[in-house]
This record gives C-alpha cells, sequence and structure tokens, in this order.
C-alpha cells in the first residue's frame, strides 16, 4: 500500500503541468479509497497512511471517508478531474491505470475491488477502446 | 478494435468453454491458439510467442499459475490475465506476486471481457512505443 500510495505521490510531483495538484490528489485518493473499500477496513490506518504518503489532511480523507459511506461518492467526477489535469493524454492515463490496478490486487484479489477497479478503468478508456 | 493487430494463447481445459471462447476471439485477434493445460500452454507459448495470454487457473498436469510463472520467467513483460471466479484467494496471491495484474471474472461478460483485452492491448502498444522510442 505504502509504495503504491508513493507511485501515485511521485505522479504528481513529477507532473509540472498539473494544473491543480490539490485536486488531483483528492479526486486520486478517492478513486483508491472506492478500490481498496475503506468501509470494510481501517479508516483510521489508511487515514495515517494517505496523510504520510499523499499528504491528505485528516480532514479530506475524512470526507472522502464519508462520502464513500453514504454512497455519494462521484466516481465520474473524479475520474473528468483526473482525466482533464493529465491532458486526456493516453500514456498518463495508462501509467495512471497501472497504478490503480495494483491497489485492486493487494494482498491477494478480492472480486468487489477488482470490479471497482475495472468500473474506474473503463470509465478512463472507453473513448480509446 | 485494437485486437485485430495481436495474437492470443487461450489455455482452458474445458472443451466445451475453450471452444465457445475461442469462437468469441477469433473474429476479434489476429490468431488465436488454444491449449487445454498448462503444460501444453507453455510449450505452445514457446512456439508461437503470443502477444497475450489468457488462462484459466484449474487445470490438470501444470495449472495456470504454474504455467504464468514459468512464462514470465521467460519473459517478465509478458501481459497475462487469469480467468477467475475469485474463489481461489491463495492462487490470487501467488497470480499478483508473480506479476499478473490482469483478470477475467467468471460468469463471462462478453462486453467486460473485450474491455479487459484491449486494455492489455492498450498496454502492449504502448510498452511497445516506449522500447521503440528509447532504441
Amino acid at each position: 500500500m505504502d509504495k503504491h500510495l508513493k507511485e501515485i505521490s511521485n505522479l504528481i510531483k513529477n507532473q509540472n503541468r498539473l494544473e491543480n495538484k490539490k485536486n488531483f490528489k483528492i479526486a486520486s485518493a478517492s478513486l483508491i479509497c472506492c478500490i481498496i473499500d475503506i468501509n470494510e477496513t481501517h479508516p483510521k490506518e489508511y487515514s495515517l497512511l494517505f496523510q504520510k504518503n499523499l499528504n491528505l489532511s485528516a480532514e479530506e480523507f475524512e470526507k472522502i471517508h464519508i462520502e464513500i459511506m453514504n454512497d455519494a461518492l462521484n466516481i465520474n467526477e473524479n475520474v473528468s478531474c483526473i482525466k482533464i489535469e493529465l491532458k486526456n493524454n493516453m500514456f498518463q492515463i495508462m501509467e495512471f491505470l497501472k497504478i490503480l490496478n495494483q491497489f485492486a490486487i493487494l494482498n491477494g484479489c478480492t472480486q468487489r475491488s477488482y470490479r471497482e477497479f475495472e468500473l474506474i478503468r473503463d470509465k478512463f478508456l472507453r473513448e480509446f477502446y | 478494435m485494437r485486437l485485430e493487430k495481436f495474437t492470443i494463447l487461450y489455455v482452458e481445459d474445458d472443451e466445451i468453454t475453450r471452444e465457445l471462447i475461442k469462437e468469441i476471439l477469433e473474429p476479434s485477434c489476429k490468431k488465436v491458439f488454444v491449449a487445454s493445460d498448462g503444460e501444453e500452454g507453455l510449450a505452445l507459448y514457446k512456439e508461437k510467442k503470443p502477444d497475450i495470454v489468457l488462462s484459466d487457473i484449474a487445470m490438470p498436469n501444470m495449472n495456470g499459475l504454474e504455467m504464468s510463472e514459468a512464462i514470465k520467467e521467460l519473459n517478465p513483460e509478458q501481459p497475462i490475465a487469469l480467468f477467475t471466479a475469485f474463489s481461489e484467494s491463495a492462487f490470487l496471491k501467488k497470480a499478483a506476486e508473480i506479476g499478473v495484474a490482469t483478470y477475467i471474472l467468471k460468469p463471462l461478460d462478453e462486453e467486460q471481457f473485450f474491455n479487459s483485452l484491449n486494455y492489455m492491448a492498450m498496454e502492449l502498444e504502448m510498452n511497445r512505443e516506449a522500447v521503440s522510442q528509447n532504441g
């Protein structure tokens, strides 16, 4: 988990062209949280991990957590935000998806996590297929 | 469809499923090779060098995971997808360790199946483009 969060963090650091790094960071964290299913795991532990690796504040993480718990997280909005920040560049999107893919298969792989990853992946790529 | 440029090796021990998936794949791919277990699949892989490998997990002689491990030893970059109903958690943990990151969920949803294959094809195209730019 640490390793993959660092990859996202590095992706953000290396993106001089990102217009709004904060938006990108929050949208990335939201999609990761959908995949790893923080409802089922330990939010506090994840909150600390996201603070450490993505520099996400406890409040930002809590907002994502509440949205997920209330089934109110808008995946389309987060996907759009990342696509805009990555200038809809297919190479960059694929790099980002490779990292998301790793979250789906962390500690083995559950059907729910993998389906969530597929759903997000196809929202990013449908126009390229 | 991106797949038409790529060859696929499909490994499945159940004959009816094997023929069905082969029929689904053939119109969209450059060539489809089929094998009925991991041992045959590995031999065919060495002979044909397919672009993408698809395999079931539970099979006689050599299972899909053992075959994937042997293929990854030959070519660590080889894209491999495993068919799974997600009931084989120990296998899936091992699959992730050997670098298999794509899964085809059972029961098969044809649209999702092709989305996953197209995703693998895009990864392949990008990797090849990166290699040609660097080389």
